[in-house]
């Protein structure tokens, strides 16, 4: 099963990320599909919460992020994060 | 220096270990100060990034923002930050640092990280006071503070600037045998944390004090009464009070024996409010505004080092001042927060 | 307007200004290597400009002797080494000394104890205390600490001390001292380049760390020998400017305003038009976005009639706290020589840039220049210094 379609792994993932970056909103109101990166996004992550969950996503799921480009792609919404931490 | 001065003071405001803001919130503390929460006090930010900011930087843009808030006009954009702190963050750094050092560098945190670096303090307080200019922090153990009003002295009087805002901040880290491997304190004293700031600037209008004496000597090996008075007293005018605030570094003995210069001399231990910091004369000098008072009073800080070196800086508080400073009540529900 | 009248230097070529001169002379990086106390599990994906062995041991012990190393060859340069220090002011440009509390937990661990205690030092103005005692300097004792412009804000603090009468002198130092927790803060910012510092390159990934302490002499133009032609030479600061911008903590501000603020701020400090400049000492810390923002801020003050510009980033890497020292003191000795140098570890011009920094040495002339420093926490801070 791809991890966007796991939707414990999402409720997960959803729960790390706000408390990751210290956002107070409840993790449940994180929409699957909307972008979380950057203004005007739903979570409006800017680059210092990037870096911060790219060592938590190590930490938690051994997903290696290389490099600025690469967390916009891996972490461009809950459902890309999931698939990226388990594709299949 | 003193050609320098005075230099007039426009607001002022202190953050104790209690997370007190105005006399009437302060209280003695009891044994070593612990680190209290201050997410309440931080609801007055909307500012996104400040959702990282460290408890040492809380101390910092709490105490900066009554402050700020406390002013008759809004604060001079092109006015320079002068942050001074003896250890800085020390909560986080100490435990990144450990992480670090046991091998778990490569997983450690970046928000630990850039915490640890002393300007992003000042980054998070030009940004919640609307600063533009210079932002210059200082770091010189117990006379931290002082070296940052000497500065700010300075580059007004020398017209570099109109007008500075100037504080200082440090925190405790526990436990104490820690704490104590990085500041040096007798059993007897309290270890605290707290952050005060001044709003300073050259004009006589609208001032709450000046800034009368900021005096360094070295050489110094005992603090006699003599010396004291010898520059205290040219500042003294008639029909004021004079007090006088010890420093940390004072012993009981030296205190007991400053008292002798001057007849009607009140010795006001702000130390058992804040405990024992590198920059709690920056408690000190900015919470003698939170009094009510009937008369001018003049002030004076007395702080040494373990290198001969000793610091005074005078403060007068003028009678005539705008009521929340007169009320002594803290002014978070008076007026807007500068960030909203 | 102020004069350098000495200038000292510890730095991964050597102890000495001519150790300084020869290795940025040679055009190549100083062989150094990842010190192995280091407990790194990235280390082998880094490169470092560290001090050799017989420069710092890593003994807590050692670091006050080696920033005094730096503090007397600069005396001795302006002459002073046995003057009296009564009116001089000594200003300590230093991001902390974690090095020493990284020395001593290492002894504590050594001597068996598993969990020492962590960052057990006391602040960073101690260090200003000891120097100034062993100096029986008695002026005022200042630490600065505000990251990577530490130094160049020690410089502005010491320039206005000066001014205002405070001091007849001032000694200021830039100290940074490779240690594990810096490493690894960068590291966890995705800013190391494994390869090392490529500045304006179009490659460019990143930074590399560097180690060094570096001290200038600062005094009035009009003391020592103001109206012989001696006195008339030299090195001297004639304007400075630093500024706050809040744009983001960690990088510039891309559009590159808030740079050209600060250098337009240091020519008008200076008395001096963007046309008079000879060249730039750029910032250049070969970081995509911090180089690409610097380039924009020199376009847009020059416009079309920029002066050749380098970095020194690629032979030192960032020192960091001591930069705005140690890049000061290798730029003006290599212009003192003949000729500015090149920007180590460039090769292929940016078409983003759209401009190549000093390729191969080129011979200078006398004048004005324009040297940059930027740090965390949106420091931005320039200078402009004249040798004449």
């Amino acid at each position: 099963m791809p991890g966007s379609s796991d939707d414990r792994l999402k409720s997960e993932l959803k729960k790390l990320i706000v408390e990751t970056c210290r956002k107070k909103i409840d993790p449940e109101t994180v929409p699957d599909d909307s972008p979380i990166i950057g203004q005007g996004s739903f979570l409006e992550l800017d680059s210092l919460d990037v870096l911060e969950l790219s060592v938590a996503l190590k930490n938690n799921y051994g997903v290696r992020i290389m490099d600025s480009k690469d967390a916009f792609i891996k972490m461009k919404s809950i459902n890309a994060l999931a698939d990226t931490i388990r594709p299949n | 220096m003193s050609d320098s001065l005075p230099v007039y003071i426009y607001s002022a405001a202190a953050l104790g270990p209690h997370g007190d803001l105005s006399s009437g919130e302060r209280a003695p503390i009891r044994g070593d100060a612990q680190n209290v929460d201050l997410s309440d006090l931080m609801d007055r930010f909307n500012t996104p990034e400040l959702r990282r900011a460290s408890h040492f930087s809380q101390l910092s843009l709490i105490s900066a923002s009554e402050a700020i808030r406390r002013l008759d006009s809004p604060i001079d954009e092109t006015a320079p930050l002068y942050f001074s702190t003896g250890l800085g963050e020390e909560l986080g750094t100490s435990a990144l640092f450990e992480d670090v050092m046991q091998g778990r560098g490569e997983s450690s945190s970046p928000f630990a990280f850039v915490n640890s670096v002393n300007n992003t303090t000042a980054f998070f307080l030009s940004k919640i006071a609307g600063l533009s200019g210079q932002s210059l922090i200082i770091s010189q153990e117990e006379f931290s503070f002082e070296c940052a009003l000497r500065s700010a002295c300075g580059d007004i009087s020398l017209g570099e600037s109109c007008h500075a805002l100037v504080g200082g901040t440090d925190e405790v880290s526990l436990p104490r045998a820690d704490h104590l491997t990085r500041i040096d304190l007798r059993e007897d004293q309290p270890a605290g944390e707290g952050s005060g700031w001044l709003y300073l600037g050259k004009e006589r209008a609208k001032a709450i004090g000046e800034i009368v004496i900021l005096e360094e000597f070295t050489k110094v090996d005992c603090i006699s009464s003599d010396m004291i008075g010898a520059i205290i007293k040219p500042c003294i005018s008639k029909k004021e009070k004079v007090r006088l605030l010890p420093g940390f570094r004072l012993t009981p003995e030296e205190i007991s024996a400053l008292g002798h210069f001057y007849p009607q001399l009140d010795v006001m231990d702000y130390l058992k409010l804040c405990g024992c910091f590198h920059t709690a004369s920056a408690f000190g000098l900015a919470s003698i505004f939170d009094k009510a008072e009937e008369e001018p009073v003049l002030y004076f800080h007395v702080n040494r080092n373990a290198y001969g070196r000793l610091f005074i800086v005078g403060i007068r508080v003028f009678d005539e001042r705008p009521e929340f400073f007169k009320a002594g009540r803290s002014s978070a529900h008076l007026l807007p927060s500068p960030d909203k | 307007m102020l004069k350098i009248t000495g200038v000292g230097a510890v730095t991964p070529y050597g102890v000495g200004k001519e150790a300084l001169f020869q290795g940025i002379k040679s055009g190549m990086p100083p062989s150094s290597s990842i010190p192995s106390l280091f407990n790194l599990p990235f280390s082998d994906k880094i490169k470092l400009a560290s001090f050799d062995s017989a420069t710092f041991d890593r003994k807590a012990s050692s670091i006050d002797g080696l920033i005094l190393k730096a503090v007397e060859e600069a005396l001795h340069n302006a002459g002073l080494e046995n003057d009296s220090l009564d009116d001089t002011a000594l200003l300590v440009g230093a991001t902390g000394y974690v090095a020493a509390a990284e020395a001593k937990y290492l002894e504590e661990i050594k001597k068996g104890d598993p969990r020492p205690v962590p960052l057990a030092i006391a602040g960073p103005g101690d260090t200003s205390a000891v120097l100034a005692e062993k100096l029986a300097l008695e002026g005022p004792l200042m630490t600065v600490s505000t990251a990577c412009t530490s130094g160049a804000n020690a410089l502005v603090a010491a320039e206005r001390m000066i001014r205002l009468g405070e001091v007849r002198r001032a000694i200021v130092v830039g100290v940074e001292l490779l240690n594990s927790l810096t490493i690894s803060g960068f590291n966890s910012l995705m800013l190391l380049s494994p390869g090392g510092c490529r500045p304006f390159d179009a490659e460019r990934d990143g930074i590399h760390l560097g180690e060094a302490i570096g001290a200038v002499i600062l005094e009035r133009a009009e003391t020592g020998k103001p109206h012989t032609d001696e006195g008339k030479k030299g090195l001297f600061l004639c304007g400075l400017s630093s500024i706050c911008d809040t744009h983001n903590v960690i990088s510039l501000n891309p559009d590159g305003s808030s740079l050209l603020r600060v250098m337009k701020g240091a020519l008008l400090a200076a008395g001096v038009s963007a046309g008079e400049i000879k060249g730039i000492k750029a910032h250049g810390i070969g970081s995509k976005d911090n180089d690409s923002a610097e380039a924009k801020a020199m376009k847009m003050l020059f416009k079309g009639e920029a002066p050749p510009f380098t970095s020194l980033k690629g032979y030192l890497g960032h020192t960091l706290a001591a930069s705005a020292l140690v890049e000061t003191i290798a730029f003006f000795q290599c212009v003192e020589k003949g000729f500015l140098p090149a920007a180590s570890g460039f090769s292929t011009e940016d078409p983003e840039i759209g401009r190549s920094p000093i390729e191969k040495q080129l011979p200078s002339i006398k004048g004005y220049f324009l040297l940059n420093y930027l740090g965390f926490g949106g420091s931005n801070t320039s200078m402009v210094l004249k040798y004449v």
